[in-house]
């Protein structure tokens, strides 16, 4: 079982390449029974980062289960992968058994710092006296 | 006033049975025997079920232990359980549907899940949540990291 942001295993495979440390790294998350890969498409690939993300996928597919959080919708990732083939050979695989949530919906962070900010009005008001 | 036996230095058969049981590696054992010994003698339990409730409590840590390493090691951002998400504050997610997939039969099946929305919906929570309950479950037997993250990552999203 893993965790990694999307843009982590890029750049150290990126950064692997030429290494011995590559196979191990390739290797690796293969292994894993379970996989969450958060964040995909906040930054978009480089062609080598997207080949190397692909490779994970690949070996993954029916290896092992992926758990993947994503902003853009599906047909976006063709950005994020920045070729059309990898895209669609990629989510070909993803998407072969797979439950999809849908979450779109106001951001609970803003929801969070608004209902702070109207707590602190509400204690303001209720600190005057009534009747004023 | 001390109950050791005449001729014991006080103390021995205590600092004997600490020893041994670190190196047996029962740390619940060693912390919970003289307190459980108590209570059953009050409670009128015999040494048999005495060592049961001891042994009992020994798994019962271990497996907590266990659980909290898997989670640790996989370099989760912050544990965050499906309890704690709100589902009420995102109508449009199928609750049914997350509460199924936290039962972690889909790891068995090697199945994957695509959670697909805006900023701030609760998508890293609700992956991280799954990946708690596949951990609680022990479906993982090996969890390592992969790929170490430049900085520690905070949960962004």
């Amino acid at each position: 079982m893993g965790y990694t942001t999307a843009a982590a295993p890029v750049h150290e495979l990126i950064e692997a390449r030429d290494d011995k440390r590559l196979l191990r790294l390739q290797r690796q998350p293969a292994g894993y029974k379970l996989l969450v890969i958060d964040e995909l498409g906040y930054v978009p690939l480089s062609q080598t980062g997207a080949e190397l993300l692909f490779e994970v996928f690949s070996q993954r597919y029916e290896h092992g289960s992926t758990i993947v959080t994503s902003n853009p919708p599906f047909d976006e990732w063709t950005g994020v992968f920045a070729s059309e083939r990898l895209t669609g050979a990629l989510l070909d695989r993803l998407t072969h058994h797979v439950h999809i949530l849908e979450m779109n919906g106001d951001s609970y962070r803003l929801k969070q710092s608004k209902r702070r900010q109207r707590g602190a009005r509400t204690a303001e008001i209720a600190d005057v006296p009534s009747g004023g | 006033m001390s109950d050791t036996a005449p001729g014991t230095p006080a103390g021995t058969p205590q600092v004997l049975l600490a020893h041994h049981l670190k190196a047996l590696k029962l740390p619940t054992f060693l912390r919970a025997y003289d307190k459980l010994a108590r209570q059953c003698a009050t409670d009128g339990v015999d040494h048999l079920r005495y060592l049961l409730r001891l042994a009992e409590l020994e798994m019962i840590e271990r497996e907590r232990r266990m659980v909290e390493r898997r989670i640790k090691e996989a370099w989760f951002p912050a544990v965050e359980s499906l309890d704690s998400f709100d589902f009420l504050a995102l109508l449009s997610l199928n609750k049914v549907l997350v509460l199924e997939l936290a039962r972690s039969e889909y790891v068995l099946r090697r199945e994957n899940v695509i959670a697909v929305g805006n900023s701030g919906t609760g998508k890293t929570h609700i992956a991280l949540g799954l990946g708690l309950a596949a951990c609680q479950k022990g479906l993982p037997e090996r969890v390592c990291r992969w790929a170490t993250p430049r900085r520690r990552h905070r949960c962004t999203n």
